[in-house]
């Protein structure tokens, strides 16, 4: 599968060795060195994952996240060098679909952006059933009583998981795991532990306010206190 | 029962409150002091008065006898019937002679004698002989002329009264030796040493009550200020540092509310500047962490580049880009085990505790351990008595410590099977892994947990440690406040055994598995 990856970051040697990376690995790169330019080049190039560094000069990061999540659904996400819990955990909740920390390899990116781009393969289910919600695997599609409910990967992914093992408990690391391939947790200390169970509240929320009657009070996804998500049982 | 407990709560409460301390030692010296006192008072006061009606007393009697005995020599009675009637005459008179109160009289004839006049003695009713003892007369017959006396008590009514008993010789004409005897009542004497004593008493009761009063509110005054000043450092020492006491005046208390202040001034200033000092150590770290991060992120990214296409190059150019492959990842490491324990050199971890279940914790780091110990021959063996094992900890950090631990016991191991162990008691939980592998000696065995520290320097790394793991897994553990513990033997293998308290602040005095780990017996069958 071959993307359009938007790579906005000011320093010209990742810039470029992110480009020659990600195209020899087949994929197309725009690239953009300028904070102030980025919303420009991604309405002109209309990418499919982007990939944003944290502190550009001119207009920042979390200014160009918050322009991008208010006029499309594309994935973004941030690359960043920083160690502030509290500012990354904000990125979360203006909706960053996921952090890479530098320093951080091609392999791993891609990796963790085909998460976030297309769905978990699975062979041996094809229709999944989570109280009203159904999921069709193959055809990539949720409906509710009929209706078709559009998630994004990120969101068919998480509901998938929780969905394909409804007795399980599953903690916020389990799906950091699962879901966005994170790997151990205890090596990324740099984040002293919110911010990683922010990320996953903050896409658990979204999924919610997609598939539930009412968000509040959830049904499909519950919550369980102190240990983590779980399908409601039906 | 009742009464043991509540002397001792009263000494608990001595021991707790100064001022009640100081109030009870001031009163019990105080009762001593009264006590003797009025023991001193009250038996000059006896003695005064007794040895004045002793006097009296005697000079009374000493008249009377003289009185009765000249009446006698003097007196011409010749017969039986007229001496007869000159003692009753004379004798009972004595009963009423006494200057303030009557007293008893007595006139009994010496035993012994060959007379032939035989005289009816004259006895006042209301005496009982018995109280004139053998001995006073024995003393009395034997006097010449001077009056004895004795005291006594006598029955009177219901009351036993003091008294004094008096006796001379008597020698009346024709009819021979007599023994004259006065006895005096000194119950008014008594009723008037009562009675001081009963005031003495009264006065010193209320004395007490006054000094305790005073006391009491002496050492309040006192007392007040001290408290006032507990009660601040307390608070101090739960972390609100504004408080200060308020000092008045120019007195020594006042001078422990200047100092006590100043103390606390100076306690402030320095955690201000610790906190800065920390401040700005999280802010250099940040700082490097972004500035080396930074280009390591372009050499990470070309050292992937050149690492995948390897397979192009001659060999020595595929080997050097294996071996940058594997430092870049190494530095890597290392810069965030750098970046970890200087936080927590700054004092800037925080643990993010949750109760979890510790085996899945367990699971989890063996999970991610497994495909290393497959390449080098080890099996990793699970014991544990249970699969829901509840604790309170920060399961980022536990996870990477016995991963950490997994991955010393791999490279050190000799690919012999790794024993993890979970143990859970009431108030703690407890993993151990053991190897059975080269092991350490004693004074290895001390430098285990520096920093940088090699068991073996020409010793090869294969699993890319940095050096920094176990002093970090230690800091780990002490930010649970659990212990990380290491017990082993050259040629035999190593055992680190974790101890944490199953909730965040509860205590613990005993692992819930034992170091070294007990010997399994490999023949069961026999």
């Amino acid at each position: 599968m071959r993307w359009k990856i938007l790579v906005v970051e000011d320093d010209r040697s990742i810039l470029e060795t992110v480009q020659y990376a990600l195209e020899l690995k087949g994929h197309e790169v725009v690239a953009c060195e300028s904070g102030d330019l980025a919303m420009d080049v991604f309405r002109e190039s209309k990418p499919d994952l982007v990939i944003l560094d944290w502190m550009l000069p001119g207009k920042d990061g979390i200014e160009i996240l918050k322009e991008i999540v208010a006029i499309s659904s594309v994935p973004v996400v941030m690359a960043t060098a920083r160690t502030d819990d509290e500012e990354l955990g904000l990125a979360f909740e203006l909706g960053a679909a996921d952090y890479m920390k530098k320093p951080y390899g091609a392999a791993e990116l891609v990796q963790r952006a085909t998460r976030l781009m297309k769905p978990l393969e699975r062979a041996d289910s094809d229709n999944v059933q989570i109280g009203p919600i159904s999921i069709d695997v193959s055809a990539y599609e949720v409906s509710r009583g009929g209706a078709k409910i559009s998630l994004t990967p990120l969101e068919f992914n998480l509901l998938l998981t929780i969905a394909e093992d409804p007795k399980h408990t599953f903690t916020r690391e389990e799906l950091l795991k699962k879901v966005w391939l994170h790997k151990n947790l205890g090596d990324e200390t740099d984040f002293k532990g919110k911010v990683d169970t922010r990320l996953v509240n903050v896409h658990i929320q979204r999924l919610r306010s997609k598939i539930e009657e009412n968000p509040d009070d959830p049904q499909i996804v519950t919550t369980v206190r102190g240990r983590g998500y779980k399908a409601g049982a039906f | 029962m009742v009464f043991r407990r509540a002397v001792e709560r009263a000494i608990g409460l001595l021991r707790r409150n100064l001022q009640a301390r100081a109030v009870v030692t001031t009163i019990a010296l105080s009762l001593i002091a009264t006590v003797i006192l009025g023991g001193f008072l009250s038996f000059g006061i006896g003695n005064g008065l007794y040895q004045t009606r002793v006097q009296q007393v005697l000079s009374e009697s000493e008249r009377a006898v003289i009185e009765v005995q000249n009446t006698f020599s003097a007196s011409s009675a010749s017969d039986e019937v007229a001496l007869q009637s000159l003692i009753n005459s004379v004798v009972p008179k004595l009963e009423n002679d006494s200057a303030d109160q009557p007293r008893l009289v007595a006139m009994l004839r010496t035993p012994g004698q060959n007379s032939s006049q035989l005289l009816q003695s004259p006895i006042s009713t209301d005496l009982d002989l018995n109280i004139i003892s053998a001995n006073m007369r024995t003393k009395v017959q034997a006097s010449t002329g001077k009056v004895i006396y004795q005291s006594v008590s006598i029955a009177a009514q219901t009351e036993v009264h003091p008294g004094l008993v008096v006796g001379a010789p008597i020698e009346i004409p024709l009819a021979g030796m007599y023994e004259l005897y006065l006895v005096y009542d000194l119950n008014h004497e008594q009723q008037t040493l009562d009675l001081v004593q009963g005031t003495l008493v009264i006065g010193g009761l209320v004395l007490l009550v006054i000094i305790g009063l005073v006391s009491w509110w002496v050492t309040s005054r006192i007392v007040q200020p001290v408290r006032l000043a507990a009660r601040v450092s307390e608070k101090i020492a739960e972390g609100a540092l504004d408080e200060r006491i308020p000092a008045e005046g120019e007195d020594v208390i006042a001078q422990l509310a200047h100092s006590f202040n100043a103390m606390a001034d100076n306690l402030q200033n320095q955690l201000k500047q610790y906190e800065q000092i920390s401040k700005m150590q999280q802010r250099f770290v940040s700082d490097v962490s972004h500035e080396l991060r930074t280009p390591l992120t372009t050499i990470k990214l070309a050292g992937e580049l050149i690492y995948d296409n390897r397979e192009n190059f001659v060999p020595p150019l595929k080997k050097s880009a294996e071996a940058m492959n594997s430092q870049i990842q190494r530095f890597e490491t290392l810069l965030e085990d750098l970046l970890e324990i200087s936080r927590y050199d700054a004092g800037a971890v925080a643990g993010q505790f949750e109760v979890v279940n510790l085996m899945s914790v367990v699971k989890s780091a063996i999970q991610s351990i497994e495909p290393l110990a497959t390449k080098k021959g080890c099996e990793i063996v699970l014991e544990t008595p249970s699969d829901n094992i509840e604790a309170e900890i920060d399961s980022r950090r536990i996870e990477r410590l016995i991963r950490n631990l997994l991955a010393n016991a791999v490279e050190h191991g000799e690919a012999k099977p790794i024993i993890v162990a979970v143990g859970a008691g009431a108030h703690a939980v407890a993993v151990s892994v053991t190897d059975h592998g080269v092991g350490m000696t004693r004074s290895q065995l001390d430098r285990v947990f520096d920093r940088f520290w090699r068991a073996d320097p020409a010793r090869k790394r294969t699993t890319g440690g940095t050096g920094l793991g176990l002093a970090i897994s230690l800091e780990d553990a002490n930010l649970h406040s659990g212990w990380l513990q290491v017990s082993a033997k050259p040629n035999e293998g190593s055992t680190f055994r974790l101890t944490l308290p199953r909730k965040v602040g509860s205590v613990f005095s005993q692992s819930p598995l034992p170091l070294p780990p007990k010997k399994k017996v490999e023949d069961e069958t026999r």
